[in-house]
Formats: C-alpha cells, structure tokens, sequence
C-alpha cells in the first residue's frame, strides 16, 4: 500500500473582475446570500406586543381609521374605552380620558410622533388647528392609565400617541375631494419619492365646514362655528449611513374659526380667531448593532393665536363703552430628548435617557408676565422577563418642573403568560401634572369704566402637581388563531392635591369686578374606578369588529373648608362668603361624579365585500355625564347613542392589481345617521345628521 | 440572541480508507469569486475538512496551461468562479455557493460543455420543501405564505404541503412592488423572502423590512444577515457547512472519479431573532429544538 500523502495545498485562484460573463446580469448570485444588511428593525423601533405592555393599550390602526368614516382627527378617540368625545361648538372638539372636568383634557399627554402637543398657556390640544391630515396617520396608540415612566410629565390618566405615515409609505401621487353637508369642502394632495438613502412624503390639505346649526329653541347663543383650516405635512427620511436615520419632520397651518353670539353678551361678539401652528422636527436614529440604538429627538412648536375683539356696551355705569378684549398668545416649545435602548441581556430591555423642555409664551392679556419655563427630565426603564411566561416593567421618571419642584413617577407592572394565549397583567403606579401657565400666573382683567373692571382670572400661584396612584389588574387574552384578542382590566386611581377653579374674593379686586375673579387651588382628592375593556373579533377574513365597553364611577371630596378672614370685610361677609365657598365646594364635589358617564361603548364593524365594496359602520353608546364648566345650570348632555357608516367603492388599480392604469376611490359617509338631534357637551350645542361624499385619485 | 447548529454526516471510515487507498493522488483547482469573507471561511474550512478526511488530495492555485499541471477536478466557489470554471477547465467542475437557478440557466448557455464534460453542483439555496418545513415548524398557525418576485428571476413557485397555501405575486417597477407588498402582507400569515435581486436589492430590503412589520407579518429570510436586520427566522447553509460537503463529494470523486448528481445543502442552520418574535406576539421555540424536528421531517420522508 502506498502512502497515503495529505498535504492539501490550499491555493485560490480569484476571478478577475474583468471576467464577467454578460449572461449573468439575470441570474441570482450568492451575493444576495451573503449581502450585508443593515439593522432595521432596532431595540427601539420595536414595540412591546399588548401581552407585555405595562398598562393597558388600545390600538386605532388605518383600516379602523377609514372604517370609522372619521374626518376629524379628535373622533377617533370614540374608539378607546373611557375616552370622552363631545363637542362645545363645530370646530372644538373635547376629548378627555376618564371624565370632563372642563374643555381641556389636562390629564392626558398627546403626542404627534414623540412631539408633546399639549401646549401652554392653558394646557390644551388644539385639535382643529393641528397641522396633520387624517389621512396621513398611520396609527394611533392610546395608553389607557398613567405612563410618566415611558412617556413624561402629564402622562397622569392617560396618553395618546399618533403616528404618522412613513416617508417611505407615499409613492404615488393622489388627490381627495370632500363636499357634504354644514359646508363640509376638503381637498387634499400627496405625493412622495424615494431614492436610495431618502425618502420623503408631502401633504396638502384645507378644510372647511359650517359647524353646528343653532337649536331652533335657543335663541340666546346661535351658533358661529364656521371654520376653515390650510396646511402643509412633511416627512422626510435620510440614511447618510447604514446605521444612520434622520426622521425630518415639518408643518404648517393656518385655521381661522369664527367664534361669538348673534347677539352678542359684552365680550362675545362675532369675530373670527386666527391661528397659526408650525413645527420643526429632527429625530436622528443611530443603530448600535442589533443590541441597541441611539435616539436624539428634537423639536420646536410654534402657535400664534390672534383673537382681539371690541366689547358691546352693557348699559349701566359700569360698562358703557365698547372695550378691547385680547385673547392673543405666542407659543414656542423646543423640546431635546436623548434615549437609549438597549438589549442588555436576552431577558432585559433596558430605555433610559434624559429630556430637557424649554416654553416661552407672551400672553399679555392672560398672564401675569411672559414666562419662560423650563423643564428636565430623566428616565429609565427596564423590561424583564424573569422567566418565559413571566415579564416585570419597572421604571421610573424623575423631573424638575418649571417651578422648581421635583417629582420622582414610579411604575411597576407584573405580567404573567398563565398560557401562551392567556396573560394577567397587574400594576402600580405614580404619575403627577405639573401646573399649567394659566393656572400658575393667570392674570386676566379689562378695565371698564374706572374703577370697575372685567376680572376673570387672578390666579394666587404656589401650587403643586396634582398626584396620581394608579393600580388595575388586567387580563390579555388571545381568542383564536385569526387574531380575535379580549382585553379587560379593572382600575382603581387616586388622584390627590386636584386643581379647580375656585372663586376670589379678596376685597383688593372682588367689590369692583363685575363678574366673580377666579383662582386656582388644590382642593380636592378623587377616585375613578371601573372596568372596561376590547373585544377584537375577526368573524371572517374580509371582516373586523371591535367592541369597547367601559364603566365608570368616580367622586371627589374637598381637602379643606373655607376659612377666609378679610381685613376688608365684616366678619358677617367673611361667614357668608365661607358658607358660599363651602357650597361650591360641595357642589363641585356634588358634581364631580357626574364626570363620567356610568356606561360608555363603541363598536365599529368593517366589511370589505367582494368587486371593490367596503362597509363600516360605527355605532356609539354614551350614558349622561356633564362637564364641570358646561355652566351650573346647564342640565348633563342626557343618553346619547349614534351610529355612524361608511360605504365605499373602489376603482382601478385601487381595486385590483390587474387594472392597468388609474386609481381610486368614491364613499359615501354619514354621520349620526339615527337622528337629526344630538347634544354632546352640553346642550346649548346640537349635531345633526351629516353626510358627505370623498372622491380620491391616484395619479 | 442567534444559534447556528451544524450537522455533520458521518462517513464510514474504514470505507473512506479502502476507497482512497485504490486512488491515484487526486488535483483539485479551486476557483472562489472574491475574497470577501464567505469564500475565505469556504476555503479555510475546505483545506481542514480534506486534511481530516485524509484524502490524497493536491488543491493547485494556478490557471490551466501556465504550469501544465491539468487538474483532475475543479471546485468553482460562487458564480463568476463557475462561469471562468466552465469555460476555461476541460476537466469535470463542481460548482458550489451557487443558487440552483443560476446554475441551471448557466449550463444551458453552455450547452456543449454540458454534454462533454462532467459537471454538478452543491447548490447555495435551501430546497422550497426545507424552508416551507420551517414554516410549518416555527410558525405552526402561519397557513398562508405571501411571495413577492420580479418576473424577470425565473422563479419556480413551491407546490405547497396540505393546510398551506400560497399567495405569491410579482412586482416589476419599484412603485408596483410596494403595492403589491402590501397587497400580500394584508392575505398573508408570513412573507417568504426569495433570492431575487430584482425585488430584494439593498434599496428596497428595508423598506420591505419595516412594512412587513407594521403589518405585523414576520418575514423569513435567506440568511444571517437578514435575521439581525430584522427577519423572525432564517434557515441557510453556511459556508463552513458548504465546505464539508464539498469536501466529501471530492472525497466520493476520488474513489470513482463521477461526479454526483446536483444536490441541495445537507447540513443546515436555522436562526431566529426572538426580540422580533415577542414584538410580534409570536411564541417560537429555540432553533435547536426546531433544527431537530426539521431534520426529523426529512428523514421522515
């Protein structure tokens, strides 16, 4: 036998690169086998599944967004358990998570792809002016409960959180047309480009409508609720590197509403408010291999509000002039937020980082001076799955607010997989709202005919953050293979140090005031308590159903009894003004359950029919409920039920793939179709019936 | 977070012996089609795998004709490799890391060659059966498979097993693929990413990436690479795994001098990333666990 020789002389020979053989240009290579690709899907860009989130979450996706036939942005909340949608004219819509205590929701954080669009001086969403097309939301999310922890200052009862369209997501150009009834006329255009490492997406849109139609029997406020909004949306994305992405985001809106009585009550006179809103947004992702990234956000908010108008004489020695009454403000918010995300082990997922907000505002005629207020925050976050079916979320935001207080928002939450399709969720947590400018430093007052005068805000100042503790104990639970989930939880919140209007009678500017002068104090401690939850039921696979269903109870008691002692007044006035601030206290208490509506639900039902046909239909459940500042002797906007449908038809390519050229779609929506008489809010305000025709295009 | 498992298939060592010790010393030429990693983890692990064989092997780095040494085989890592190797070398080829399309359309551009000498292939992409007992392994609910591809890459849609179906539809320009994407994405419980430069370029992977997402379908992809993008799963051959093979097959050919029949990989990795799994509420065994029950599933056959 001959020797075996193993010397495997390795030698390689490589192909040249001129050696290219021109019948190969079609041919899969092994280079797509062995391409590099770059990290897309980052720690940050994925998101925890409803199973494992520490609160309780409700999703609005596009399909349900189209379903619901919903041309403000403000009613798709109507499809979040416990969320309130009413309106107090055509053109102010009031959404509110557990409860209407006014016309601003100042409990709730709303963000517009990680922009804080809740904004001073009175701590309000302008939802009619926002510089966003319905159209371009691809989702929304809505944290149902306290989320300072993850989400920042305010996040107390609850926080909303759209997202728009990806720069990417416009390919082709298309244009909507809208003409309905209460002068509804929409017209939008978008249109995008991608390229290699960019792509972007534009939007233009204006709306108009009439708003509400004055109640035949209330002749005192007859309705001026037209209102007309202009605007512009972009997105632009630029990868400079691989693992780089710059997220440019930029809009504008103009929007003018008319506001004012027929016959106007002293300061209400017909006029029209103007306002502009911009902002300017750069979000700069960088990927740290596949165990993390780097996310810096940040932004500016601009809001120009001009509402000047001249007072009708009142008669009497008091007013009998005409005099002017400012509603002006400016707003500018920049905001920086650095995060980082981190896989720090395959059971940790650690979020941390820190954020600094800086609001300026001038609002002479609402505030004491213009103030600058400048906020910092600083977070962490850490997601553990202790074992496969078991997940702690523990965090915490520590924050320095504008008036140099610091607050510190725990939050844990235990979630327990009993089965792969069955999970428990149970959670504690602290969240506080922060004072807002108008109810720190308000300061509104005209002069009349000296010395009297037109005050209505004279706010005392030294407050604190009101104080949430939240517990629930939720269930997750997955139905069946298609994707039919049921989520229900229990609640039980507390609100602590609650800021309410509370009257002013000190005798330096009570006697001479014209009307009573409001302040702003923390009188009272709350609950909520209740139960609801979301089927999500798929009955086939061209059809969706979502059902809500909340109910509530809530009350209030006050932390003090009044107990003024004026210099300037006899002690028979202080004892009657103490009997008067006991009673609205009382009242306030009094009322303060009425704040939610005992049972509250929504469903929207879609079908897509074969030959390009969809249906929606939504159909909407409210029991009585009443706002605090809908007036003392306005009666609570009674059982409201409505339905609303969408029919829709598509053409072209929209419809089927084989068409050759031409796009499009033609619906039909009605909204409150059941009756022509609707109050939400409260009754001096009437919806009716409204129906409307959307043709869109594809270019 | 990943896992590659290898499998090895074990020769008979008493017959490797009895057959290499009938042989005359075997010249082998390898040919790779660049120096990028891939080919240099192939060669590396080709050189161990043929010492441990103890094969009476000489692997020769120059062209045929410059020092006369005619090579008895020549191994053609990828496809340029090949293509030189096809035209160049009278001798038998073995082409590997080649997509079987590639190699097909190849041998029917040089139809002589193929009818006068000895030609096969270990092939680079995992056999429709193998990815689809993936499917059926990782993603047990998942019946319905989407696939996108450009009419131009000649792909030969799978005959699915009972239970599954397909949902497959090609996309020419760019602006047609991103509908079409969405129109599979909404009818479907999983996107099967092909080899197909016309749909799965480095333009458009990451988009098609972060669309699938949001639609919540996992996307399961071709290699590695697409698993830390962002792809739920992967199963692939590595070039380490390739190397063994090849280095058996040249073992075989040194007993008898034929080449086998064209073969899909035998040895096989499977990679998951979990993170994209429990953001998409998706249960998924370890990759070990479902590397065993795939390899069960064929054996079982």
């Amino acid at each position: 036998m001959r020797q075996l020789r193993h010397q495997p002389f390795m030698a390689v020979l490589l192909v040249g690169m001129g050696y290219v053989n021109a019948l190969a240009a079609d041919y899969p290579s092994e280079q797509e086998y062995f391409q590099e690709i770059p990290v897309v899907l980052s720690a940050s860009r994925l998101s925890q599944p409803i199973s494992e989130t520490p609160n309780a979450m409700t999703v609005i996706d596009r399909d349900m967004i189209t379903a619901s036939g919903a041309r403000h942005v403000a009613d798709l909340f109507k499809l979040v358990p416990s969320m309130y949608v009413g309106y107090s004219s055509g053109h102010s819509p009031i959404v509110a998570y557990r409860g209407i205590t006014d016309e601003y929701a100042r409990r709730m954080q709303v963000l517009v792809d990680g922009r804080s669009i809740y904004l001073p001086p009175f701590g309000q969403v302008d939802w009619a002016e926002l510089p966003l097309d319905i159209n371009d939301i691809e989702r929304v999310e809505v944290i149902r409960g306290p989320a300072a922890a993850s989400h920042g200052s305010n996040s107390v009862q609850g926080v909303i959180s759209i997202y728009t369209r990806q720069a990417q997501d416009v390919r082709k150009p298309e244009v909507s047309f809208r003409q309905g009834d209460a002068g509804i006329s929409d017209i939008s255009a978008r249109f995008g480009g991608a390229g290699e490492s960019w792509d972007y997406r534009m939007t233009l849109a204006s709306r108009r409508d009439s708003g509400f139609d004055p109640l035949p029997g209330i002749s005192k406020i007859p309705l001026n609720d037209n209102s007309q909004t202009q605007l512009i949306n972009t997105r632009i994305n630029y990868r400079p590197t691989d693992s780089d992405n710059l997220d440019i985001h930029f809009g504008y809106s103009n929007s003018s509403r008319m506001l004012g009585d027929k016959v106007p009550v002293f300061n209400t006179p017909v006029r029209d408010q103007k306002t502009s809103s911009d902002f300017e947004q750069i979000i700069w992702l960088r990927t740290l291999g596949t165990n993390g990234d780097l996310k810096l956000n940040y932004y500016h908010l601009g809001r120009d509000m001009k509402d000047e108008r001249y007072s009708v004489p009142l008669g009497g020695a008091k007013a009998p002039g005409s005099y002017l009454f400012s509603d002006n403000a400016v707003v500018h918010r920049h905001d920086i937020e650095l995060q980082h995300t981190l896989h720090a082990s395959p059971v940790n997922r650690v979020v941390w980082g820190m954020g600094a907000r800086h609001d300026s505002v001038n609002a002479p005629s609402a505030l004491r001076y213009s103030p600058t207020w400048r906020e910092y925050r600083l977070f962490a976050h850490d997601e553990w799955r202790i074992t496969p079916a078991s997940i702690v979320n523990i965090g915490a935001m520590a924050e320095k607010n504008a008036l140099g207080q610091s607050r510190i928002s725990p939050r844990i939450s235990y979630n327990h997989h009993l089965t792969s399709r069955d999970t428990l969720r149970a959670s504690v947590s602290v969240a506080y709202r922060n004072p807002e400018m108008l109810e720190e430093l308000g300061d509104q007052s005209v002069l009349l005919n000296a010395p009297w005068k037109w005050y209505n805000v004279s706010a005392v100042g030294r407050l604190s953050p009101e104080k949430a503790i939240s517990r629930e104990i939720g269930y997750i639970g997955q139905l069946d293979k298609s994707g039919s989930t049921l989520d229900v939880r229990i609640y039980h919140d507390q609100i602590s140090d609650i800021i309410w209007v509370d009257p002013v009678y000190d005798p330096a500017i009570f006697p001479t005031s014209i009307i009573t002068p409001k302040s702003f104090k923390s009188d009272f401690n709350a609950y909520y308590s209740g139960l609801e939850g979301t089927l999500n039921y798929k009955p086939g696979a061209r059809s969706k159903l979502t059902l809500n269903y909340s109910h509530q109870i809530a009350g209030a008691t006050p932390s003090r009894a009044s107990n003024y002692a004026y210099s300037g007044y006899s002690a028979a006035i202080n004892a009657g003004l103490n009997a008067s601030l006991n009673a609205a206290l009382a009242s306030y208490a009094n009322k303060f359950s009425r704040t939610v509506p005992l049972n509250s639900g929504s469903l929207l039902f879609s079908h897509d029919f074969s030959g390009g046909l969809q249906l929606g239909v939504g159909f909407y459940h409210i029991d009585p409920v009443q706002s605090l500042d809908a007036g003392a002797t306005v009666p609570m906007q009674p059982l409201t039920r409505y339905v609303d449908f969408r029919i829709a038809r598509r053409f072209g390519t929209w419809h089927s793939e084989k068409a050759k050229s031409g796009g499009g779609e033609i619906a039909l929506t009605v909204q409150n179709a059941l009756s022509d008489h609707y109050f939400t809010y409260s009754v001096e305000t009437r919806q009716q019936r409204r129906a409307w025709l959307t043709v869109a295009l594809g270019l | 977070m990943f896992h590659q498992c290898t499998t090895f298939l074990l020769l008979s060592a008493i017959g490797l012996l009895a057959a290499v010790a009938q042989a005359e010393t075997l010249n082998v030429r390898l040919v790779v089609s660049g120096s990028t990693p891939p080919y240099q983890q192939f060669s590396t692990t080709l050189k161990q795998a043929l010492a441990a064989s103890k094969v009476d092997v000489v692997l020769v780095e120059s062209l045929a004709g410059e020092n006369g040494a005619k090579p008895d085989l020549v191994i053609a890592a990828g496809m340029k490799a090949t293509q030189l190797a096809i035209a160049e070398f009278d001798v038998p080829v073995l082409s590997v890391m080649i997509p079987r399309m590639s190699y097909e359309m190849m041998l029917e551009s040089h139809p002589v060659h193929h009818q006068t000498k000895t030609t096969s292939a270990i092939y680079l992409d995992q056999p429709w059966e193998r990815r689809l007992n993936f499917i059926q392994t990782a993603l047990p609910g998942h019946k319905i498979v989407g696939l996108l591809y450009s009419p131009d890459a000649n792909i030969t849609l799978p005959r699915l097993p009972p239970g599954m179906s397909l949902n497959a539809q090609s996309a020419r320009s760019s602006e047609d693929l991103f509908t079409k994407l969405e129109s599979i994405l909404n009818d479907s419980d999983v996107l099967l990413v092909v080899s197909d430069s016309g749909i799965y370029n480095s333009n458009n992977v990451r988009n098609i990436l972060l669309t699938s997402y949001r639609h919540k379908v996992p996307l399961i992809g071709i290699s590695q690479a697409y698993v830390n993008a962002g792809a739920l799963g992967a199963v692939f051959s590595t070039p380490e795994q390739l190397a063994e093979q090849t280095a058996r097959v040249i073992a075989s050919f040194a007993r008898n001098r034929r080449l086998p029949e064209p073969q899909y990989p035998v040895s096989f990795s499977v990679a998951l990333n979990q993170q994209v799994a429990r953001s998409l509420g998706i249960v998924l065994s370890s990759p070990e666990e479902i590397h065993i029950r795939m390899e069960k599933m064929e054996q079982g056959k």
